[in-house]
């Protein structure tokens, strides 16, 4: 953004929000469920708004993000376990808004990424076919996540977004850029 | 001309009492939240910003990530925004000690919800600090009803007719954004069980909420108010005020006696500008001097100029307007991105033969979109809804461009054919005389001819229809010759059109069949788009596809 030299009174710094995913794990019947972190995690959080008595950050040496914003890679650690995480563009716009009332909201930031995780051994991840199809995949698509948050949001980038009728030949990498 | 008033009357909702005000940063078009320039990668990624402000220790080591209370200690109860926040100053000293972009913030114990835009390219978004409020729009089913049950979010709202393009079933509601910009059907949805906002800024660190669930899927947006062309006279205009906005405030910023401002920080935050516009404009109000040799050029603030206040600056622009330029403009780089030339970002207005010469593409730009749209509600028109503009790409959402319909040129044509067919006919009939021509007879020099209607007749004809007197007086005469055709040719096949049914005009294609099929149409995309986005079950049908999507992930 272009501004003009802000005085120290007038300037503001704009937070940046993200969507942390916790990671998933399969259960013995095949069904993906949140990891047993999650639950924990939550719990926690909840503590700081039910118990009256905390004073000391729940959180505290427990939860961490190491992030690198150029490579899209990062860790997260809980307790003791670490997850691999990668930072996805969400498909759609996301915004954060917050109230006093409920009725009136104010636009609090624009969330574009998410920080997905998942464990080290993510049956998932691990088929070889996949691994293949992964490297098939440019680097920008590889970071485009297809999915809405909301459930009919499913697979939106190519269920809901309209396709754009390109002119000519683009110059992809200049665009990308 | 029937039709547009039962249109207009459709989508006329019932206005609050309540002004929606902006948080003070929006207000005062605070140059981080309201950029006077965005550059080529900001149009690219417009409100898809990347994270960004990295430190360099922040690279590649592991952060601690707090929740609310290592900020605050104790965690109250519930916050109530300042004040400040929500009412406007009465007066400027209390407007200088207003501060409150920090409010915006999302790491205290505010009640916050995620909205989840459902449309790639949305044709006005809100800047961060704009307002919004939800309404929850319901349809009663007896005049005692007192509303659904499920009003946690908004203000409840009775509907007779609907704001939509569709209209609700009574016991049926909808919730809504709703702003100065646009209004949007909303549906609230459960944030997944894993997911967590973080917020990142450098005075806090990384903070954790788990407390927030509500996700809002926002439908197709209903514009409120039009998106400018490109290069066209609004956006120009836009421009040049958004200048004069900026350079007030950089001289109210100058403690300097007399005031004076640089024309190097002019340029940085319009570098589209060229630096004569910018020169013409200063030269009004400041002198070029040199001040000293060191830092030579400055602008200096004329003595007998009085300074705009900033409350008069704001009325120059608003927030919206901001808005509406900055859709313009990422949707101008879009299409020079897709291949389209500047040439080709217009659409004809008039003549709408044209229109289907011009690209699908550029009739989805907003400036395009956003036209039709309030066209549409004003009743000049009626919309395609199923087309290139619809933003689902797949019959799910309603296209926003204007049907081409039969103006008043092809019915001149048409009449033209008309009367070679009964020219023609006359010849056959002279030769057969047969009493079935007489029929057909031609209007064409008769007095039901309505080229020769004067004024003063049609508008006692439309007083004796029923139409209030007001509403004549607003029409224009073709415009109410139109009106005395549809509403005669309405009466005449409802069978009670006993004197005037001679301007009925039944055998061409009727504008109020095509203005039921618009609704029919309407009404199924609104109910389309309702069971869809309302929908909570996570579709496996394409489980294939997904494990394809999710390999993204690794």
């Amino acid at each position: 953004m272009t501004s003009i030299n802000q005085k120290p009174s007038n300037f503001v710094e704009i937070e940046n929000q993200f969507i942390l995913r916790m990671p998933t794990i399969k259960s013995d019947n095949g069904v993906l469920r949140p990891h047993p972190a999650t639950a924990l995690l939550r719990e926690l959080l909840s503590e700081t708004k039910t118990n009256e008595e905390l004073s000391v950050d729940p959180l505290k040496d427990r939860l961490f993000i190491e992030l690198n914003p150029d490579t899209r890679k990062g860790r997260v650690k809980f307790d003791n376990e670490i997850f691999e995480a990668r930072l996805v563009d969400l498909p759609c716009i996301l915004e954060s808004l917050k109230t006093t009332d409920k009725k009136v909201f104010y636009k609090s930031a624009d969330i574009c990424q998410m920080l997905i995780c998942r464990t080290k051994d993510d049956p998932f991840s691990n088929s070889d076919n996949e691994k293949e199809k992964e490297k098939n995949q440019s680097e920008f698509k590889k970071f485009q996540w297809s999915h809405g948050l909301a459930p009919p949001l499913k697979n939106v980038r190519r269920k809901r977004f309209r396709k754009t009728a390109k002119k000519k030949y683009i110059d992809y990498a200049e665009i990308e850029k | 001309v029937n039709h547009e008033q039962t249109v207009q009357n459709s989508t006329k909702h019932v206005s609050s009492s309540l002004v929606l005000n902006h948080s003070q940063c929006a207000l005062d078009l605070h140059p981080q939240f309201f950029p006077t320039h965005l550059s080529v990668g900001k149009l690219r990624n417009f409100h898809r910003i990347p994270l960004r402000r990295f430190q360099p220790h922040e690279i590649n080591s592991l952060i601690n990530v707090n929740s609310l209370l290592r900020r605050f200690g104790k965690i109250e109860p519930k916050l109530e925004f300042p004040k400040s926040f929500t009412q406007q100053p009465q007066t400027v000293t209390e407007f200088n000690q207003i501060r409150s972009s920090s409010d915006l913030t999302a790491s205290d114990n505010c009640h916050l919800i995620l909205a989840e835009y459902s449309e790639q390219y949305p044709p006005l978004m809100m800047q961060p600090g704009m307002a919004t409020r939800i309404r929850n729009y319901y349809k009663k089913k007896f005049s005692k009803d007192e509303g659904p049950q499920n009003g946690e979010y908004g203000e409840l709202v009775y509907v007779s007719s609907s704001p939509f393009l569709g209209v609700l079933k009574p016991g049926e509601n909808l919730l809504a954004f709703e702003n100065s910009m646009f209004r949007a059907p909303i549906y609230r949805h459960k944030i997944p069980e894993q997911d967590f906002l973080v917020v990142k800024s450098k005075s806090f660190g990384y903070v954790i909420r788990g407390d927030i669930r509500n996700l809002f899927v926002v439908g197709q947006e209903c514009p409120l108010i039009e998106v400018p062309g490109p290069n066209s006279k609004r956006s120009n205009s836009f421009l040049k005020d958004f200048l004069q906005a900026f350079l007030v405030r950089l001289f109210h910023e100058s403690h300097e006696v007399p005031k004076r401002i640089k024309m190097e920080d002019v340029k940085k935050a319009f570098p589209t500008l060229p630096e004569n516009s910018i020169r013409k404009r200063l030269k009004i109000c400041a002198d070029f001097k040199r001040i000293n040799k060191l830092d030579a050029n400055w602008w200096v603030l004329k003595d007998d100029i009085r300074l705009p206040t900033e409350e008069e600056v704001r009325g120059l622009i608003s927030p919206e307007q901001c808005c509406a330029y900055y859709s313009m403009l990422a949707a101008e780089q879009r299409l020079k991105d897709a291949g389209y030339g500047e040439k080709n970002f217009w659409a004809s207005d008039d003549d709408d033969e044209d229109n289907s010469k011009i690209d699908d593409e550029v009739k989805n730009a907003p400036w395009h979109t956003t036209r039709a749209y309030l066209d549409a509600i004003k009743g000049k028109c009626l919309l395609q809804i199923n087309g290139v503009a619809d933003p689902t790409g797949r019959g799910e959402g309603f296209s926003y461009v204007r049907q081409a319909i039969k103006n008043k040129d092809d019915d001149e044509k048409e009449r033209e054919k008309e009367k070679e067919k009964e020219k023609e006919k006359e010849k056959l009939n002279d030769s057969v005389s047969s009493p079935q021509a007489q029929t057909k007879r031609t209007v064409t020099g008769t007095d039901a001819d309505l080229r020769k209607l004067h004024l003063s007749q049609a508008k006692e004809l439309l007083a004796s229809y029923g139409v209030p007197e007001h509403e004549i007086k607003k029409l224009k005469r073709w415009e109410i010759i139109d009106v005395v055709r549809t509403m005669s040719t309405q009466k005449a096949k409802e069978g009670n059109g006993a004197g005037i049914s001679k301007f009925a005009r039944g055998n061409k294609f009727s504008q109020s069949d095509a203005h039921d099929k618009f609704k029919d149409e309407c009404q199924r995309i609104f109910e389309l788009q309702n069971r869809n986005l309302a929908s909570e079950e996570y579709l496996s049908t394409d489980d294939s596809e997904d494990l394809e999507e999710d390999s993204d992930v690794d």
